[in-house]
């Protein structure tokens, strides 16, 4: 079965800089895959290329191959227009912005805004059957349809974050992306919108990019992930194997980082210094100057490659067995 | 640096060369025009409405007066009306404006009502009104365009201070323990000034406009040179009509090239100020 | 000397909305002990905020009184006392340093504002630029946009240190980091609580983050404290369903996987408490008495460890197991 989505070789570039360095990634009809990184890696970047959506002054060459199941032609969206983009947005692919529960039109009420969504990307029978719709949308998402008369600040942060999905979900398309859904939310409500995307998974067969640098909530959504850094993808894998054992170092410090309610409560050692500046990249593999392991041939570029059966990592060293403290022990016993 | 950035503005655009040269030349008229002005400028002689020539460069009025000598003359009272009048504009409005948003509550409703009741009122009228009633000196012109152009500023100041009250260094100052006074010094006017300067350039524009539609309007002080008095007097003397084109059109040109001069810069600053408001990260 | 560094006794802070009167703090009683990091947390709206500005004076109490070293905070000479003792670093780090000030400048403040001798400003703010791990020569003359999140957040702390307190409320102050940048900041605060016995009011939403940073936590809801007691025992054995239920929600990257049911709806608002014990709306165990009956803290689980549920009062509930 063809995947629903491939993404090969994707670089963007701004005022010459690399923001993306030869992104590829896989995602299945139906599956969840994570984004994970810092700010800066590059993931919403990936999000707004592949909706075609880098403002002017971005520069992105590579293939976007989008496979929905109910059309016959796969979509080469790097070839589509402005508007032939028009009939991929929202219809097949649709995307929940950072901070979307801020951005809704605090002049319209919501319904009218759903309405607009639909109106822009399709050509509805009639106006009742449009009215129809977003009463389902909303039920879907868990609220009630009255809540569609009232304005964006008659709701809850809560709410509106739910509106925001149902916006996404509009014209039915076969991938949502989800751009940090939950970051201003505090635990519960996350817990509640995390629940809510599960439950949309199942019930619409949705295949879903979460983005989030919180590990944490990958963990509990999806199937694979993927970690950013520097513009690459630097580990890929099932999301339980990676978190069991992640085969890049940046992955490990990361989930080091992370308390674990019920585990040791001593803080790890934090990674020094912070991610490099796109004009000014290290050279060959862009996490050495911060990577307790590195050594003389980090400075060749690593592939991402597979190391484990499903699991890829862009680190001469890996797989890792195991991670030793001191780095001359670890190249030394990563060598084999 | 933020000085750096302006004048990375003003030095190396071609808006900011032209806007600065411009309004430099004028200055320096305003300064220095009676100085060089090759004739006096109410010195009348026979030679009534003549074109130019070596003798006039720019030609004669009705009452054989140097024109070019006025021209460089009443540089002076445009600059000084433009200036003097946006200076007091911005005090008022600034007053106005942080006064009324810090401190909120009644004082602010009650600065907010007389804010409105003067943006309401039509302010051509309002200035005739006053010109007439009043001696038509210098100062009082200056007074009455900076009290109908205030509350253009009251407002746009008001709203930053009430966003710039909530934010955190405001907090951490309180809770120091900072008095008002402290806090509106130190943090609230700093951040305000830029949007101060960039609004009262826009209103010398308006000023020396005034002055000028207040002096073609025969209000000003008859005795007076400035550019807008010439086409006032060039208007009742039927220069247009006898075709002496030099009496006209410099005086409309000069108004127009130091109103344009100066709103290049007020927006050259509008710029400046907007992306410095924004201050979020990449 | 056992006095509390700060103490909040029946703290009520209400605010006038035009729906109603908001109770953003409800008869809240808190000890923060001298050289203990106390943590807060709760979702958002349920008063953390408010209340760490209520201690500090930055909003006046409605009703209660806020103590330090065991006196109340009366009359402006106690609340000028308070300030120098106890500072505040705050959430967002590109909101929190006035852009038009320099570095040194803005370190430099509270030495100005509470009239500290002109000659011990530069030693003084060296020294806390230091101890947050910026460099003086490198960092004074710097503004603040050229600087990142992290650095920042830095700059904060040393302002906060400057006056050398002997506590130090945090309101959120990671959570608007990124992760690595967010462990760097923690081991600041974590090494100056070790090297000048600094107390912590930890304000979190982040409970992984409160249970391993804290020595002791207190659950906030809707203005009111509800549970109370060590970190390590609210978060790993929580006694209060509310704080079971937060537990519950927190997501965990293990490597089993987890079938949660959330907790349902959302914070009331502040305006319309609800009768009772304010959380039995949403409670998964509320029975009989709890929509009319206002629960204390009892203590419930460990010694220390204090809940405000009725599951816990062996008068009502006799035979529950909480």
């Amino acid at each position: 079965m063809s995947a629903l989505l491939e993404i090969r070789d994707l670089h963007v570039t701004h005022a010459g800089r690399p923001i993306l360095d030869g992104v590829d990634l896989t995602l299945e009809r139906g599956e969840a895959l994570g984004l994970a990184g810092e700010s800066g890696c590059g993931k919403t970047t990936t999000a707004l290329a592949l909706m075609k959506l880098l403002p002017g002054g971005f520069k992105q060459t590579g293939t976007m191959t989008l496979r929905p199941p109910d059309v016959e032609e796969p979509i080469n969206v790097e070839r589509r227009t402005e508007a032939g983009m028009q009939v991929v947005r929202w219809r097949h692919v649709s995307l929940v912005f950072q901070g979307a529960m801020n951005s809704l039109d605090p002049v319209k009420r919501v319904d009218t805004q759903i309405a607009q969504a639909i109106y822009l990307h399709e050509r509805p029978k009639s106006a009742k059957d449009v009215g129809a719709r977003i009463g389902e949308l909303l039920t879907t998402v868990g609220l009630t349809p009255a809540l569609g008369r009232r304005y964006a600040h008659q709701l809850s942060g809560g709410q509106r974050q739910r509106v925001m999905i149902a916006l996404a979900l509009a014209c039915r398309p076969s991938l949502v992306i989800a751009d940090e859904p939950t970051t201003a939310l505090d635990v519960v409500m996350q817990a509640q919108i995390l629940a809510l995307l599960e439950h949309l998974r199942e019930q619409l067969g949705l295949a879903l990019i979460l983005i989030s640098h919180d590990l944490g909530v990958l963990s509990e959504t999806c199937d694979r992930i993927a970690v950013m850094y520097a513009g690459r993808i630097v580990e890929t894998g099932p999301v339980r194997e990676v978190f069991a054992a992640p085969q890049h170092p940046y992955t490990k410090r990361l989930l080091d980082s992370l308390p674990v309610i019920g585990g040791s409560r001593e803080m790890a050692a934090p990674i020094p210094g912070g991610p490099p500046d796109p004009g000014d990249l290290p050279q060959g593999c862009r996490f050495r100057p911060r990577c307790p392991y590195a050594a003389e041939k980090c400075l060749e570029d690593p592939a991402l490659r597979e190391v484990r059966p499903a699991q890829a990592a862009a680190c001469h060293f890996a797989p890792w067995a195991e991670w030793p403290a001191a780095h001359e022990a670890a190249v030394e016993g990563a060598a084999g | 640096m933020t000085d750096q950035r302006v004048r990375d503005l003003l030095f190396d655009t071609w808006r900011g060369r032209i806007g600065l040269g411009m309004l430099g030349l004028f200055v320096f008229l305003a300064v220095f025009g009676s100085a060089i002005a090759p004739d006096n400028p109410t010195a009348s002689s026979l030679d009534v409405l003549a074109a130019p020539s070596a003798d006039h460069w720019l030609g004669t009025t009705e009452n054989g007066e140097d024109v070019f000598s006025q021209l460089l003359v009443g540089a002076r009272v445009s600059i000084v009306v433009g200036f003097a009048a946006a200076a007091i504009s911005a005090l008022l409005g600034a007053t106005v404006g942080l006064i009324g948003g810090y401190f909120g509550g009644w004082t602010d409703r009650g600065l907010d009502a007389l804010e409105n009741w003067f943006l309401v009122i039509p302010t051509l009228p309002l200035m005739i009104v006053l010109a007439r009633l009043l001696e038509p000196s210098l100062g009082v012109l200056i007074a009455v365009i900076g009290l109908t152009s205030w509350a253009g500023t009251g407002r746009i100041v008001r709203a930053q201070v009430l966003t710039l009250r909530e934010r955190a260094f405001v907090e951490r100052a309180r809770a120091l323990g900072a008095s008002d006074s402290y806090i509106i010094r130190t943090h609230i006017l700093p951040n305000t000034m830029p949007l101060i300067f960039a609004n009262t350039v826009l209103i010398v524009a308006v000023a020396i406009l005034s002055e000028a539609a207040l002096a073609f309007l025969g209000l000003g002080d008859p005795t007076r040179i400035s550019w807008g008095t010439m086409l006032e007097n060039a208007f009742s003397s039927g220069a247009p009509s006898a075709g002496a084109w030099w009496y006209v059109i410099p005086p409309g040109l000069c108004i127009t090239l130091l109103v344009l001069s100066v709103s290049i810069l007020g927006y050259l600053f509008e710029e400046y100020v907007n992306p410095r408001l924004r201050e979020q990260p990449a | 000397m056992s006095a509390a560094l700060m103490e909040a006794r029946d703290l009520s802070v209400h605010f006038s909305a035009h729906r109603g009167v908001a109770r953003a703090v409800d008869g809240v009683s808190l000890e923060w002990r001298r050289g203990e990091i106390l943590g807060v947390v709760g979702e958002s709206g349920c008063g953390k905020s408010t209340l760490a500005r209520a201690l500090l004076g930055l909003v006046s109490p409605t009703a209660g009184a806020v103590a330090s070293d065991g006196a109340s905070v009366d009359g402006k000479a106690a609340l000028r006392e308070l300030r120098r003792n106890v500072q505040m670093i705050f959430q967002d780090p590109y909101q929190t340093l006035n852009p038009r000030q320099r570095v040194g400048t803005i370190v430099a403040e509270p030495l100005r504002v509470q009239g500290v001798a002109r000659g011990d400003h530069d030693a003084r703010v060296r020294r806390a630029m230091e101890d947050v791990g910026l460099e003086p020569g490198r960092f004074l003359d710097r503004y603040p946009h050229e600087l990142s999140g992290g650095q920042r957040q830095r700059v904060a702390i040393a302002a906060a240190l400057v006056l050398e307190p002997d506590g130090l409320i945090c309101d959120e102050p990671v959570s608007m980091l990124d992760v690595s940048v967010r462990a760097q900041i923690l081991q600041v605060l974590i090494e100056l609580r070790r090297r000048r016995d600094l107390a912590l009011l930890f304000i979190t939403h982040d409970l992984s983050l409160a249970w391993s940073l804290c020595d002791r936590l207190a659950v906030m809801y809707l203005g009111r404290i509800v549970e109370h007691g060590s970190a390590v025992d609210v978060i790993e054995r929580p006694q209060h369903p509310y704080t079971q239920a937060l537990v519950a929600a927190v997501p965990v990257p293990s490597a089993e996987a987890r079938i949660r049911e959330p907790l349902s709806g959302e914070l009331p608002d502040a305006t319309n408490v609800p009768s009772g014990c304010r959380f039995h709306p949403r409670c998964p165990r509320r029975f009989e008495p709890c929509d009319s009956v206002d629960p204390p803290l009892l203590p419930a689980g460990s010694d220390g460890q204090l809940a405000a549920c009725l599951l816990h009062d062996p008068q009502v509930a006799p035979d529950a197991v909480a």
